[in-house]
């Protein structure tokens, strides 16, 4: 049987109880009663005096805070739905007494409507403030695009029942004003004052928090829409009907980021300039140092197109081509005609072969002082060492300047 | 003239020209605001424009665009962001959504690919690395390198404003009608 309950008792039960109700508030919905009773500050007599004092529900075993508690932690936590139903009730309650005031100027009826102005007052601050957190926490937590929305639209119009209560608080308050100059009562007028000052400055919250709802909304219903756009794309391309159902090509191709075109190498070039300074000759000592190019460079005369035969003949012959070469360049001649008709001293013998290779040897190490017509070619037949018929086709090369 | 040219301008350009995005919730937020200055932005308009870069401007990110038509750089447009595509459907389908500003963590979402076998196969179909932590992290480094996400520890990857170039893209391309309601 229940028993009435002192507020000494309720109070005395809360706290004996305030880890057990700490839980289930945090838990809605999910604490089975086995769960509770496992606990070490709970027993069967002590969960059987708070279901008898209907501080919590039994349902299928599952165990649930009663309604009035949870909205009691909520209300003075500030957290939990937004509800305008408070501030409506207090402006009701207010209307009542101003009306019984005027008909019996009793100070019980003015202390109810001071009662309901300070009441006014602290709920609609709570609600809006309420209001803002929720709607941050729905855009930054909700994970479900729809209830996001859905939540987000049922916040909008909450807001809009705040501003209507608001201007309706306003509205008695003005047409009560000189009602309340008639009261000599000083504690009336401070309350007055101030729920003027927070009812206009939560109005302009509630136009910041409109303006950040519709911001919000927007954002959501355009990525929702991209997001569901882009499975859908996905989808086609699985079908591989991206390219003919959608404008997928033409929108692509007229995309023209750097992302999407090829990565381009920068390539520059040795300063000339450079290489001329100090810091420039080091940099190439010290490449050539590692190509082993100075070696090259001191040995110059070799890399010429060895000539088959003793080492001293090739010296003797090499030295033979440099007067060779200027003596080409004052005949007429074409240069192929003239190594083979050439008149070379008689202790050197030097065979037709050999005389093609000359012609190769000048042709290629001599060219800046030669004139190639890259065109013209001469024929000539040959036998060779070995008796062999050959058909020679070479370029008719002469001096350059004639 | 020439003075006006900021000093962090070679700095931009060598981003730029990569193909990646400045943007404004990244680390080079600073460039971002160099950008963002009205007249270094016209400043760097014009001078990159000689060179043949156009300076574009998106929301809160910057990038460069350069026109070329030839035949092998449409064909790899439409093979990239295909792959973009299917990469970005991936990520969608996850429990938080590439909006600017997202942190994804590399091993909770493998964890969310693990338990989930939608994502599973399309976690599959992205990436031949053996381990699934491998595969995310393999296309979270492809969208970081895309300049997309930003690596901000081992692990932990964060979406850049960047990301609202492809949405915008996204947005673009329509798609017959064919019943289904995908009106963005």
């Amino acid at each position: 049987m229940k028993q009435p309950l002192s507020i000494r008792d309720l109070i005395n039960l809360l706290n004996q109880n305030k880890e057990v109700v700490e839980m289930l508030f945090g838990n809605k919905d999910s604490v089975n009663k086995s769960e509770i009773l496992a606990r070490e500050d709970m027993s069967d007599e002590k969960l059987e005096k708070l279901v008898t004092h209907e501080f919590i529900h039994e349902n299928n075993n599952i165990v649930s805070l009663d309604d009035r508690i949870t909205t009691f932690i909520e209300e003075f936590l500030e957290i939990g739905e937004v509800t305008t139903s408070f501030i409506n009730d207090n402006i009701q309650a207010l209307n009542e007494n101003l009306r019984y005031y005027r008909i019996d100027n009793n100070a019980r009826f003015l202390r109810n409507i001071k009662r309901s102005l300070k009441k006014i007052h602290s709920t609609t601050s709570r609600e809006v403030i309420k209001l803002h957190k929720n709607i941050d926490d729905t855009y930054k937590n909700q994970a479900n695009y729809v209830i996001k929305l859905q939540e987000l639209e049922k916040y909008k119009k909450k807001r809009d029942d705040i501003i209507n209560l608001i201007r309706e608080s306003e509205q008695i308050l003005s047409e009560s004003q000189g009602f309340f100059n008639t009261i000599i009562d000083a504690e009336l007028n401070s309350i007055v004052l101030e729920l003027r000052y927070t009812l206009v400055r939560n109005r302009d919250y509630l136009t910041e928090i409109q303006s950040q709802i519709i911001d919000y909304i927007n954002k959501i219903q355009y990525q929702a829409a991209i997001y569901k756009k882009i499975q859908r794309l996905k989808e086609l391309k699985d079908y591989e009907e991206l390219k003919y159902k959608t404008s997928f090509i033409q929108v692509v191709s007229d995309v023209n980021a750097v992302l999407f075109s090829k990565k381009q190498v920068m390539r520059t070039r040795v300063s000339l300039d450079y290489l001329y300074t100090d810091p420039g000759y080091n940099l190439v000592a010290k490449v050539a140092d590692r190509l082993k190019v100075l070696r090259a460079v001191e040995r110059s005369p070799a890399g010429k197109i060895a000539l088959s035969g003793e080492e001293a003949e090739e010296t003797s012959l090499r030295l033979n081509v440099e007067a060779l070469v200027s003596k080409f360049a004052e005949s007429n001649s074409d240069l192929f005609n003239f190594v083979m008709n050439f008149e070379f001293p008689d202790q050197l013998s030097i065979g037709i072969e050999k005389r093609i290779s000359l012609f190769v040897e000048i042709s290629v190490d001599h060219d800046p002082g030669l004139h190639m017509s890259g065109e013209q070619f001469g024929h000539m037949q040959l036998k060779n060492e070995q008796g062999q018929l050959q058909n020679i086709r070479y370029l008719m090369i002469y001096p350059s300047g004639k | 003239m020439m003075s006006n040219i900021p000093k962090q301008t070679a700095e931009i350009f060598n981003i730029l020209t990569k193909g990646l995005f400045i943007s404004s919730n990244g680390s080079q937020a600073r460039l971002y605001e160099i950008l963002n200055d009205e007249l270094h932005h016209a400043v760097l308009k014009d001078y990159f424009s000689h060179i043949g870069f156009s300076l574009e401007t998106g929301y809160n990110y910057f990038y460069f665009s350069q026109v070329d038509e030839s035949a092998g750089t449409i064909e790899r447009k439409l093979e990239q962001f295909a792959h973009f595509i299917d990469i970005l459907d991936f990520f969608s389908c996850l429990d938080s959504k590439p909006v600017p500003g997202t942190r994804y963590r590399i091993s909770q979402v493998a964890e969310e690919c693990y338990t989930n076998e939608r994502l599973k196969q399309k976690i599959f179909a992205l990436s031949r690395k053996d381990k699934l932590i491998d595969k995310v992290a393999e296309i979270a480094d492809y969208l970081a390198n895309s300049g997309f996400l930003e690596k901000e520890d081992e692990e932990l990857y964060k979406v850049l404003d960047s990301i609202h170039y492809l949405e915008q893209i996204i947005s673009m391309i329509t798609i017959d009608d064919d019943g289904e309601d995908t009106t963005a």
